[in-house]
């Protein structure tokens, strides 16, 4: 009989990489890719600010040559592109790679392998997509990308290359990552966490990924029927030989407005975890925010023509999309309802993390309002194309995405790192980031009104434009320096933070169950929970702690998690994860050989990675000796 | 006789998924195929508002009747099953509590009751939504271009 | 007569509660969604089909082509569809632990799966001396469609040749099977799509 000393024992060693260069090629721990992609993330995060300074500093006056047409048509495309593409998604799938499993009580997602090949896809489509300012050929036609601008006829040139390639190239990750957390979901949780007891940051997640697998396809088509249109001479797009450029933009929207509740909906689970634990009790209407969440993921692929009211479309088709798209705030405003309910009903503590929650309420729905304006046609008719789109986007996107992400770097952070922020420099970066926020963008509204266009690179005096924009280019300096901030706090947590323990905040949610940062087995036993917030249930720890005595609890096999059953999470069996490997790796480097070699035209070199590819993939499904021998 | 019980016993969890997804399944196809009759129609190439020589008004309200009866449907399914399972609090099962263990059948009631009422709610919302696209055709004409 | 009557009436609150789906493995769910995510693609393209067709001009296809010849095609789907009929019956077969049935049925599935493609390959050297993928929008659908479908048939065929493989060098047995199981479903899959092709590039504009 082995006791509880011998089993941990063989829990850490089963779980442990081994320490070391070679390692951090193969890790497979979810912990260690989740940290990766938001670092990675933030970096494309720093490039495209920089980006957006750029444009603001060649805006802040009428007529100015800093920054010439072209460069700035790069500069804004890259701008959207990597905020969306390289930030948002990723940001947001890396807190959900850390977390979703630790929140289920699990030791690691479904698939460990799929999950670090799609990290290195990620960082992979990410270089190559900014490799183009190598070149001076960044993709420059915005970043949706509309022909017949984009197409053969009028952009030659490869800098559209680097958008349909890089972007294929990417939705390999962002798929796998969905999947991944689809699966993990399903089967993963720890016994007792029926589907009404998951936390709402996974259900978020859950239903993020589920738009995922339904939207990324449209995208895919788009970008490959581009991709030959320009390459190989096909006429997808071309209406001299039947092809027709609205397509583009159907498929594009059907996958982009879909795309950007994929950004803001893990972006509100977080706002989810955050407000009960900072209002010191369960979550009003967590029933409510489950349908919001899932109503939300569902209806946004109905309303993609919303997009395109101006492009003259029948008036019937776009009334469609026009009732979808107001009917659409019910389960947004649900949400709201539901945690200010909670706030109020609620012992408010005003941390640094609540402060931007609190941040991202004003802002969200500030850009909500604006955003139910556009639903109605002959006003969305007016202003279509101007600033007030883009106060209204940065508005939900800033608003709604990056007030959660930096309310869960405040939030999450200790856990990940062991230390905590300071808070006087964590509400000093709120206060310069909200306030920046603000000047920033709006401003836009009015000049938006006033009738100025977006993505010009400069604009006449006289027009009424330029206090406004003058505004907005100091608050975007005001927001980088609050950004500065916190990079700042988190520099200097990592040396002088004080020790986070195992849960500062009193939390509610199985991650705040194990230290910090986690042992690379997670939990020393499985969870068992009878609610959904686990640990404000009476006596947790202790129940916890006690279950390490019994083997099956505890699961110190060679690698093992539990599989339970997808509704009512009962315990199905112990399987075992992979170890770490190179070969994700092998995989994505054969897939960075084969689009690199089709964005360059060396079609020969494109076809050498083929087989790279097709043997990692059978190393990758060759069965481990252990597996064989069963 | 065993084999009646035995259809009804496998049917029943599937019903629960129908009053469940019902409404989303039956709003999908609504959109989906009334644009896409739309788009039809109202093709430079059509002759008239009409699909296969039925009017593009036909088509839409039929679609609308008979898409919002099955989202109808699933919601009264949904109502019924949420009362069986005891028309809990939707709060039941999900708050903290004593945290002692519970039996398989009472978490599995919650989360059933739990489903039924999420469909409820969702048939409620997608009704709403099939009905409202239907009405922008009581107000446009077919194939009017602002 | 009436207790019958009751008993085929309203399911009971414990079996509307059963839980369902439950107990597939994480592999299973796993080649569901990447099914999923590969139909809404093909879905996208066929919509694209569509849309692309009724904004032309009545005529189609495009640019004087004549609608797709259907015999070949035909008989390519009778090739094809049936190919699922072996893999069935490796897939059963394994489960109960038949590895005979097993590798008889993937090579049938195979061979057959083989044939398929070689006839496309030829049907695209008779179409090529008519259309090309640069001729027209309509050139570029069906070559674009049918070739992304083509490809999904290739990869069809190297996971049977990989599970053969294993087979061979026996990996499966009654218990032991996901992976027969998980590509028996990629395969249904392409199977099915082929179906949609069919009835929307070849059959439809015959209508």
């Amino acid at each position: 009989m082995t006791t509880v000393a011998e089993r941990t024992q063989r829990l850490a060693e089963s779980w442990e990489e081994a320490p070391g260069l070679a390692s951090w090629f193969k890790t497979v721990d979810h912990k260690k890719i989740g940290r990766r992609y938001i670092w990675t993330a933030s970096v494309f995060f720093a490039a495209a600010g920089f980006e957006a300074l750029a444009l603001r500093t060649q805006l802040a006056r009428p007529d100015q040559t800093l920054i010439g047409p072209g460069a700035y048509n790069q500069l804004f495309t890259m701008h959207g592109t990597t905020m969306i593409f390289l930030f948002a998604t990723p940001m947001l799938f890396g807190f959900g790679n850390y977390f979703v499993p630790l929140m289920l009580g699990a030791r690691d997602m479904a698939f460990p392998r799929l999950n670090a090949f799609g990290y290195w896809v990620f960082l992979f489509a990410g270089l190559l997509m900014n490799a183009s300012f190598l070149f001076g050929q960044a993709p420059n036609g915005g970043w949706f990308n509309y022909v017949p601008l984009t197409g053969p006829e009028y952009t030659p040139e490869v800098n559209i290359g680097f958008y349909t390639v890089g972007l294929l190239f990417l939705g390999i990750s962002t798929t796998a990552g969905a999947i991944n957390f689809i699966v993990t979901t399903f089967k993963l949780r720890a016994p007792g966490m029926s589907l009404n007891r998951i936390p709402l940051f996974v259900w978020a997640v859950l239903a993020t990924a589920f738009a995922v697998v339904f939207a990324l396809p449209a995208l895919n088509a788009d970008n490959a029927m581009l991709l030959l249109d320009r390459k190989f001479g096909f006429h997808f797009f071309d209406p001299a030989a039947g092809g027709d450029p609205v397509l583009w933009q159907h498929l594009f929207w059907l996958f982009g407005h879909p795309d950007v509740y994929i950004i803001v909906l893990p972006a509100l689970g977080i706002v989810s975890a955050i407000v009960p634990v900072f209002s010191r009790r369960p979550m009003v209407g967590y029933f409510w925010l489950v349908l919001a969440n899932v109503a939300t993921a569902v209806i946004s692929f109905g309303v993609w023509v919303h997009h395109m009211f101006a492009v003259g479309l029948p008036q019937l088709s776009m009334s469609f999309f026009s009732a979808a798209s107001l009917l659409i705030t019910i389960p947004g405003g649900i949400q709201i309802f539901a945690w200010v309910a909670t706030m109020l009903r609620g012992r408010v503590v005003l941390a640094t993390p609540m402060l931007f929650v609190v941040g991202f309420l004003i802002s969200f729905v500030a850009g909500g309002l604006t955003g139910v304006m556009f639903g109605v046609v002959p006003f969305d008719q007016q202003i279509t194309d101007s600033y007030f789109v883009v106060a209204h986007f940065h508005y939900v996107l800033f608003g709604g995405a990056v007030f959660p992400i930096l309310a869960a770097v405040y939030y999450w952070m200790p856990k990940i790192t062991g230390r905590l922020l300071d808070e006087r420099l964590g509400k000093l970066s709120f206060w310069l980031i909200f306030g920046g926020f603000n000047l920033l963008f709006f401003p836009m509204h009015v000049s938006g009104l006033l009738g100025m266009p977006r993505r010009v690179y400069t604009f006449l005096p006289g027009l009424g434009w330029e206090g406004w924009n003058l505004a907005s280019s100091i608050g975007a300096y005001v927001v980088a320096a609050g950004f500065l901030a916190t990079l700042g706090n988190l520099l200097w947590s990592l040396r002088r933070g004080r020790p986070a323990g195992d849960d500062p905040w009193g939390g509610d949610s199985l991650e705040w169950a194990t230290s910090s940062p986690p042992p690379p087995y997670n939990f020393a036993a499985v969870p068992v929970v009878h609610s959904a917030y686990p640990l404000w249930e009476d006596r947790f720890r202790e129940r916890l702690d006690t279950a390490q005595g019994s083997p099956g609890r505890q699961l110190a096999g060679d690698h093992e998690v539990l599989r339970t059953s997808e509704l009512d999470a009962e315990p199905e069996r112990a399987i075992e994860m992979p170890e770490e490997t190179v070969v994700p790796l092998v995989v994505a480097l054969g897939f960075l050989v084969a689009f690199g070699g089709l964005l360059a035209g060396w079609y020969l070199v494109a076809a050498l990675g083929v087989p790279v590819v097709l043997a990692g993939l059978a190393a990758w499904a060759w069965p481990r000796r252990e597996e064989v021998a069963r | 006789m065993s084999g009646t019980v035995e259809l009804r016993r496998r049917a029943a969890p599937l019903l629960l998924w129908f009053a469940v997804l019902g409404g989303v399944v039956a709003w999908s196809v609504h959109l989906l195929a009334g644009w896409g009759l739309e788009e039809i129609a109202c093709s430079p190439v059509s002759a008239g508002p009409n699909v296969l020589g039925v009017s593009l008004t036909v088509w839409i309200g039929a679609l609308t009747v008979v898409l919002g009866a099955v989202t109808v449907a699933a919601g009264l399914l949904a109502w019924r099953f949420w009362r069986e399972e005891g028309a809990a609090d939707p709060n039941t099962g999900i708050e903290p509590g004593s945290g002692d263990p519970e039996p398989e059948e009472v978490v599995r009631g919650g989360r059933a009751g739990f489903m039924a009422l999420f469909g409820l709610a969702a048939n409620a919302l997608f009704l709403l939504m099939i009905v409202y696209g239907g009405l922008s055709l009581l107000l446009l004409r077919p194939c009017a271009r602002t | 007569m009436t207790a019958d009557a009751r008993a085929v009436t309203a399911p009971t609150a414990e079996e509307v509660a059963a839980e369902v789906p439950a107990g597939r493995p994480t592999g299973w769910w796993g080649m569901v969604m990447f099914i999923t995510t590969e139909a809404t693609l093909f879905a996208a393209l066929v919509a694209s089909y569509f849309y692309l067709r009724f904004q032309s001009t009545p005529e189609w296809p495009l640019g004087g082509i004549k609608a797709p010849e259907l015999s070949l095609p035909l008989v390519m789907s009778a090739i094809l569809l049936s190919s699922s009929g072996p893999m069935v019956l490796a897939d059963r077969g394994i489960r109960a632990g038949h590895v005979g049935r097993l590798r008889l049925g993937l090579a049938a599935t195979f061979v057959l799966g083989a044939t398929f493609l070689g006839l496309q390959g030829y049907e695209y050297t008779i179409k090529l001396k008519e259309f090309t993928p640069t001729t027209n929008v309509y050139g570029s659908l069906f070559f674009a469609i049918t070739g992304f479908h083509g490809m999904h048939v290739m990869v069809g065929l190297l996971l049977i040749l990989f599970v053969q493989v294993r087979a061979w060098l026996g990996h499966f047995g009654r218990g032991r099977h996901l992976h027969v199981q998980t590509t028996a479903m990629y395969w249904h899959f392409v199977d099915a799509v082929w179906v949609v092709i069919m009835l929307s590039l070849y059959i439809g504009p015959h209508l």
